[in-house]
């Protein structure tokens, strides 16, 4: 549908002959080809940008023709292009809010006290709508910055740049060689408590220098900074410019420097960071730069490089595609594609000139759509688990803020606006199917489900094997894992001095049955050769028995499983000493750690269990046997925790070792697959265990999650 | 809204400014429209005032002459002094209702007292036609009279503004007020000296067009100290503007004025310069729109015609080879101008029919208003579309208009300090009332138990069936003796309906609602015996039919709908017709599954599930949602534009 081409309201602006203020300019700029008009105001630094047929219009407002002089004229000068009334009006009601446009004393005055309520009302809205990014305005440092520029004013230039980058590049070679020293350790670094203090005081600093980077640049550009101000991001306080002036400057790529500009000086920073911390002795100074290097460089890499995020590189971007205002533009550039191809409305105009531009402005909105969705998700758990009470409030409202808001005004305008109207059906209908097709995805669509854990290879019965005495091993005749008979020899040992030790015995007890023979008539020396008798026939016999034991032999039959590994030929074992175990191949089990949630689902749910050796993709059946009835924080083996590359947290307060952060149920499956197919079974080694339950729509694992995840969180 | 006593004079105009809504204001207003007193609990309070009105009447009543004019300057100077109260509200009311009784002979019934305290309370009252409205709203205008405020009594047509104002004039007089009624023959003049008295009779219409000529006149000096500067200044001629402000207004058939006619807001055009029309550019586009293809060229979406793509290229094309031949003719210039401008054409062409958007009378095109079915003699098409649509119908095209001001209704009448509306049917509207005007509505009861009948639907097939079906029923209950009246949606189908009744030979009177005396000259008769009168809804209303001695005893009147209209308000206003104050009367539907109503099913899943009648019910809601929401969106539009147009420094 064309708009109208006559106003109804033509009437009350007809005559009116209006002019743009003194403290207005105009600038030609051009944006993906096209050229355009943008009105910079001197006081507010506020800049408008307009298509050369509104210039056409604004061109003449010059307090002598009347509107409807400048339309007639306009009319003729556009041809085809002409505006509409309606979209003159529009136009001047766009110049009037933004508070250029100077009447001939017919302005009307109650109109403006509303709008300036309006304007401050609105900025406390704006405070209540997004609590973790408050921006309160402090001061004008325009006069600082004037002063200041003279001095920066050489490094704004080629020769600056070379510099910059000269010092980067040797900063980052630096950076690489010593990368093992930096990275080492880093979290426990940052996050003690001394560094954290340091930190916090040399965050702003930082911050000051990289505003004062936006100031100058835009000094540069030609504009004034007006507002320098304080920022709460996430109760952090950051300080901002406003450098919006910086958008009046025709040149694109001085416009692309004002937006970086802070991003530049703190990697500048960062890298003359670099070089004192090489230099530097451990002490207070490198600690310093250290972490003028992980402010500077990393975290202002992350967020202000960020251009999904509306900060430094998003206007960077904006200004690269020549896009402005590319966040509005884009979210608008989707809800035109929406109402033109879904609900059919013709009226509707597009943001984009081309298709390339439309593809860009989609292709941004939906992503910086899901990355603040997560970025808000994860800043409000965060808020939420350091402060809790505040915590849950504010990440509460910040959340319905971003997601419900919208939500509800998406529900409002399909309820009741009136741009909708006579396609409102079409709109719900879409709206309908989208949920029922989500809904059905989510609820219905059944999707497979597993509970993955590690296990450990375990034994029922143990049946280790001890040696009965120290010596080299001289011998082995069975291998690790093959299946051995009772009494089979397994190794033997080779102890020389048992000989001896025998053989001294021998000759003892042959003294003393001599000695017993000579002293026969002696009663009371016959007494006591027949104790010191029985004590050396005791102590062949031990003797002996020790190199019996020399000969390892095997207690039953079953499997040999040497844990350890086989030990060498010629090693040394001490008495006592466990070599392996014979297990029978029944006795085996793979014992795992169950998280308490899915206790139950793999005692009641578990269809197949499949188990898998690590470094190996063929999988293996296996069957639950059993499931501890009570949770316990005990863990079988260390191979299960954390530090042992399994999954089960430590608890490093716990008195005991191997106790687990939080409670797990014990659950044993059956290793018979792994005693028949695997080559190298193992006790004690690690086995993943895959328990496969019925199918079962996302949905319902998500909404489980999420509640467990609140419950935990919350600890309610 | 408390009755305050403001100064009163062109300059000092004192009217009500109201911020436009926030943005929850809509929201918190649904649903104060909800929650609110119980209408009979609000009478509760009002019937307790009654024993002391009838003290006070009983004290009146033994008053002479004399006495009692003195009795009423004592309370006019306490009224005067000391403003409106509960105790001197009743004193005012005994005494209104004691010269009404020696005036006119007709003294005020219990329900019209309450009534009466319900419009001085600034609400709606509900009162059941036939009730004596013109008589109620002379207590609460007189008494505010008395306290010196400016009353307006707005009605629906020029006729009953004047018939009221004269035949309530003995009561006012007797007061010592003065009366006045603004009809459409009146000069600026006589306008003046009739606004200047207590009590004015007028229309909406008039009123609202009065009130934007003054504001024309104002300028920008609307407040009042700006217009004392301005005529200081000489800037402006006090002697020439018209009203005294918007005090205190009762507004007679509120539901149709406040909110029917409110769809579309009025307009106030004077003559355009010489130039503005260029017939040879009309000629070629009416010409042009004449060869585009429905369908091909341009298609009908949402009530609009919509060009496509095919037909852009060929009015481009043809703008070329027109603009090549002619090379002076700005009118093809700009491809929004010539697109809408065709556009136009094309409406002209295409969408208006005649005798169902315009009549053509006496060489004149004149426009029917959609929902009243009644000829808006003043009004025109904006921006050529009249023109257009004379020239295919080959009239003289008139001299083309240009817009000074424009007011919708909605806006206008909360600019009144205090408002008070009466009308037969205000229940189904009430939440939009109160959303709109913040009015409550209090229903009145009747003064005596209705005796109507309802004797449902009959339910045909064809419209032709049904206009056979009404000729038959129609004269079976003439044949009784008693007198029919049949009320139709559109003009156009009571003129079908007349013929049928012709070609089946029967006596009957067609109403074309001129809204003139003889109008309600026809609609007083047609309570005779044996009478039967076609109308449409709008015909005569304001006008009671009386009946006969004959008629009565026949079973009194019978209403006939043919066809149920766009809100089941206004088929209960037209059954409101019969049986008034205790007399007999009937109504009977009859309606055919063709009824234009059931067009609000068009692209809809159900539009023949249920009985016809159902069906036609369920239309007829929607279509009164659907107009609602409009009247809605129009006001917020209204708000949305002003917004924009801040700038411009006027209101209207």
């Amino acid at each position: 549908m064309t708009s109208p081409l006559f106003s109804q309201h033509w009437h009350r602006v007809a005559e009116l002959r209006l002019r743009l203020r003194q403290h207005t300019t105009l600038h030609r700029h051009e944006y993906r080809g096209e050229p355009w008009y943008v009105l910079y105001d001197n006081i507010t630094g506020q800049v408008h940008r307009f298509t050369p047929e509104a210039y056409q219009i604004i061109g003449r407002l010059d307090g002598q023709r009347t509107l409807h002089e400048i339309w007639e004229q306009v009319s003729h000068s556009l041809g085809d292009a002409m505006p509409t009334q309606h979209e003159l009006v529009q136009l001047i009601g766009r110049l009037h809010s933004a508070n250029v446009l100077a009447g001939d004393g017919e302005v009307d005055v109650d109109e403006l006290a509303r709008r300036q309520t309006r304007q401050r009302r609105s900025k406390w809205l704006q405070m209540l709508r997004s609590p973790l990014g408050i921006r309160i305005p402090l001061v004008d440092p325009e006069r600082f910055v004037a002063a200041s520029y003279p001095l920066v004013r050489p490094l704004i230039s080629p020769i600056g740049g070379l510099l910059w980058l000269a010092t980067v590049a040797s900063a980052l070679l630096l950076a690489a060689i010593h990368w093992s020293a930096l990275t080492e350790n880093l979290a426990d670094r940052v996050l003690s408590v001394g560094n954290l203090l340091l930190l916090v005081l040399i965050y702003p600093l930082i911050k000051v220098i990289h505003e004062l980077g936006h100031a100058w640049a835009t000094k540069d550009a030609g504009g004034e900074v007006h507002e320098v101000g304080i920022m709460l991001l996430v109760f952090f306080p950051v300080p901002y410019v406003d450098a919006s002036a910086a958008a009046a400057c025709p040149d694109k790529s001085r416009r692309m420097l004002v937006g970086a500009a802070g991003i530049l000086v703190e990697v500048f920073l960062a890298s003359l960071a670099m070089f004192v911390w090489v230099m530097a002795e451990p002490g207070i100074l490198r600690a310093l730069t250290f972490n003028v290097m992980l402010i500077a460089g990393v975290s202002t890499l992350l967020f202000n490089g960020n251009p999904l995020l509306r900060f430094d590189a998003y206007y960077v971007m904006a200004d690269y595609l020549e896009i402005p205002n590319l966040f509005n533009r884009a979210n608008q550039q989707v809800s035109y594609l929406v109402k033109r191809y879904l609900l059919g409305r013709r009226e509707v105009t597009s943001q984009a000139e081309t298709r390339r531009e439309s593809f860009w402005l989609v292709s941004y909105a939906l992503a910086s759509f899901a990355y603040r969705l997560v970025i808000m998700v994860f800043i409000a758990v965060f808020v939420a688990t350091r402060y809790l009470f505040v915590g849950i409030i504010l990440a509460i409202w910040s959340i319905s803020m971003t997601l419900l808001l919208p939500l509800i005004k998406m529900l409002k305008t399909m309820i009741a606006d009136d741009a909708l109207e006579g396609s409102r059906g079409k709109a719900w209908s879409w709206l309908l199917i989208t949920l029922a097709g989500l809904a059905l995805f989510l609820f219905m669509v059944p999707a497979p489900y597993a509970t993955n854990v590690h296990g450990v290879v375990d034994t029922a019965a143990p049946n280790q094997l001890r040696l009965g005495a120290s010596g080299e091993l001289r011998v082995r005749h069975a291998d690790n894992g093959i299946e051995v008979r009772r009494g089979e020899t397994l190794m033997e040992l080779s102890a020389p001095e048992l000989g001896t030790e025998v053989a001294l015995l021998k000759a003892q007890r042959r003294e003393t049955l001599e000695r017993l023979t000579a002293n026969v008539g002696d009663a009371g020396e016959l007494a006591i050769l027949r104790e010191t008798l029985a004590l050396v026939e005791r102590q062949l016999e031990d003797a002996e028995q020790r190199v019996e034991a020399t000969r390892v032999v095997s207690p039953r039959d079953g499997l040999l499983l040497m844990p350890e590994g086989e030990p060498p030929l010629g090693m040394y074992l001490e008495r006592g000493a466990e070599v392996g175990a014979v297990v029978r191949p029944e006795d085996l089990r793979i014992r795992a750690l169950l998280p308490t949630h899915r206790a139950e689902t793999v005692r009641s749910d578990a269809t197949s269990v499949a188990l898998r050796l690590p470094g190996s993709d063929a999988t293996l059946a296996s069957h639950l046997q059993w499931v501890s009835p009570r949770s316990t924080f005990e863990i079988p083996s260390e191979i299960l925790t954390r530090d042992g590359g399994g999954q089960v947290a430590l608890n490093p307060q716990a008195e005991q070792p191997l106790t687990a952060f939080r409670r797990h149920y014990l659950a044993d499956f059956s290793a018979e697959a792994l005693v028949d197919n695997a080559s190298m079974l193992q006790l004690g080694s690690r086995v993943h265990v895959r328990i496969e339950h019925p199918s079962e729509p996302l949905g319902y694992r998500l909404w489980r999650s999420l509640r467990r995840a609140f419950l935990r969180l919350f600890d309610v | 809204m408390a009755l305050l006593k403001l100064p009163a004079d062109v300059i000092n105009r004192p009217e009500r400014r109201f911020e436009p809504p926030g943005s929850l204001e809509p929201a918190w207003q649904r649903l104060r429209a909800r929650l609110s007193w119980p209408g009979w609990l609000r009478l509760l309070a009002r019937r307790a005032m009654l024993p002391l009105i009838h003290r006070h009447a009983r004290r009146v009543a033994e008053l002479d002459a004399a006495g009692l004019n003195a009795y009423r300057d004592v309370l006019r100077c306490r009224l005067l002094a000391k403003g409106i109260s509960p105790w001197r509200t009743a004193e005012a009311f005994a005494l209104i209702r004691e010269v009404a009784w020696r005036e006119l002979g007709m003294a005020h019934h219990d329900v019209q007292l309450l009534g009466g305290l319900t419009l001085l309370a600034g609400q709606v009252a509900e009162m059941q036609t036939g009730e004596g409205k013109t008589l109620t709203a002379t207590l609460p205008a007189a008494t505010a009279a008395l306290a010196g405020i400016p009353v307006h009594l707005v009605t629906v047509n020029d006729y009953l503004a004047g018939r009221d104002a004269e035949s309530m004039r003995p009561i006012y007089t007797a007061l010592g007020l003065s009366v006045g009624g603004i009809v459409h023959d009146l000069n600026p003049r006589q306008r003046r000296a009739v606004y200047a008295a207590d009590v004015v009779y007028c229309t909406n219409k008039e009123l609202l067009f009065d009130y934007l000529r003054d504001t024309q006149l104002l300028g920008n000096d609307r407040r009042p100290l700006m217009a004392q500067a301005a005529r200081l200044q000489q800037r402006l001629d006090h002697r020439r503007l018209l009203l005294r402000g918007l005090h205190y207004a009762i507004i007679d058939e509120a539901d149709s004025v406040m909110l029917d006619e409110a769809g579309t807001p009025l307009i106030l055009s004077g003559p355009a310069p010489q130039d503005a029309l260029d017939m040879q550019l009309i000629d070629e586009l009416l010409a042009l729109a004449g060869d585009f293809v429905e369908g091909l060229d341009f298609v009908r979406e949402q009530a609009g015609l919509h060009l496509t793509d095919v037909g852009r290229e060929r009015l481009e094309y043809q703008a070329e080879s027109l603009f090549a031949s002619n090379n002076e003719s700005s009118g093809w210039l700009g491809r929004s101008r010539r697109e809408w401008l065709l556009q136009q054409a094309l409406m002209a062409h295409y969408h208006f029919q005649r005798d169902h958007h315009y009549l053509v009378r006496d060489g004149k095109v004149q426009i029917i208003d959609e929902h009243t079915g009644r000829v808006m003699a003043d009004r025109s098409w904006e921006k050529g579309l009249q023109q257009m649509i004379e020239r295919l119908e080959g009239c003289e095209p008139s001299d083309p208009n240009v817009t000074l001001a424009r007011l919708t209704y909605q806006r206008f009448f909360r600019r009144y300090h205090h408002l008070a509306g009466m009308t037969g049917t205000a229940h189904e509207v009430r939440h939009e009332l109160w959303r709109t005007y913040r009015l409550r509505t209090v229903p009145i009861p009747p003064h005596r138990r209705s005796r109507r009948r309802w004797l449902g639907h009959t339910c045909v097939n064809t419209i032709i069936e049904k206009w056979q079906r009404v000729a038959v029923h129609a004269r079976q209950r003439a044949d009784q003796g008693q007198p029919v009246l049949i009320a139709t949606v559109t003009l156009g189908e009571s003129e079908a309906l007349s013929a049928e009744l012709d070609r089946q030979g029967i006596a009957h009177t067609t109403l074309n609602a001129r809204q003139d005396a003889e109008e309600a000259d026809v609609v007083s008769r047609a309570g005779v015996a044996g009478a039967i009168t076609v109308a449409t809804s709008m015909a005569g209303r304001g006008t009671d039919i009386a009946l006969d001695a004959a008629s009565a005893a026949a079973g009194g009147l019978h209403v006939i709908i043919a066809g149920h209209h766009d809100a089941s308000r206004v088929d209960r206003q037209i059954a409101g017709r019969c049986a008034r104050q205790g007399d007999p009367g009937s109504v009977e539907f009859i309606v055919s599954v063709e009824d234009g109503l059931l067009d609000e099913f068009e692209d809809d899943w159900q539009p023949f599930s249920g009985s016809p009648v159902a069906r036609l019910r369920r239309a007829q809601s929607r279509r009164e949602a659907r107009h609602a929401r409009s009247r809605a969106r129009m006001a917020r539009n209204d708000w949305r534009e002003d917004d924009l147009l801040g700038f411009s420094g006027k209101g209207e």
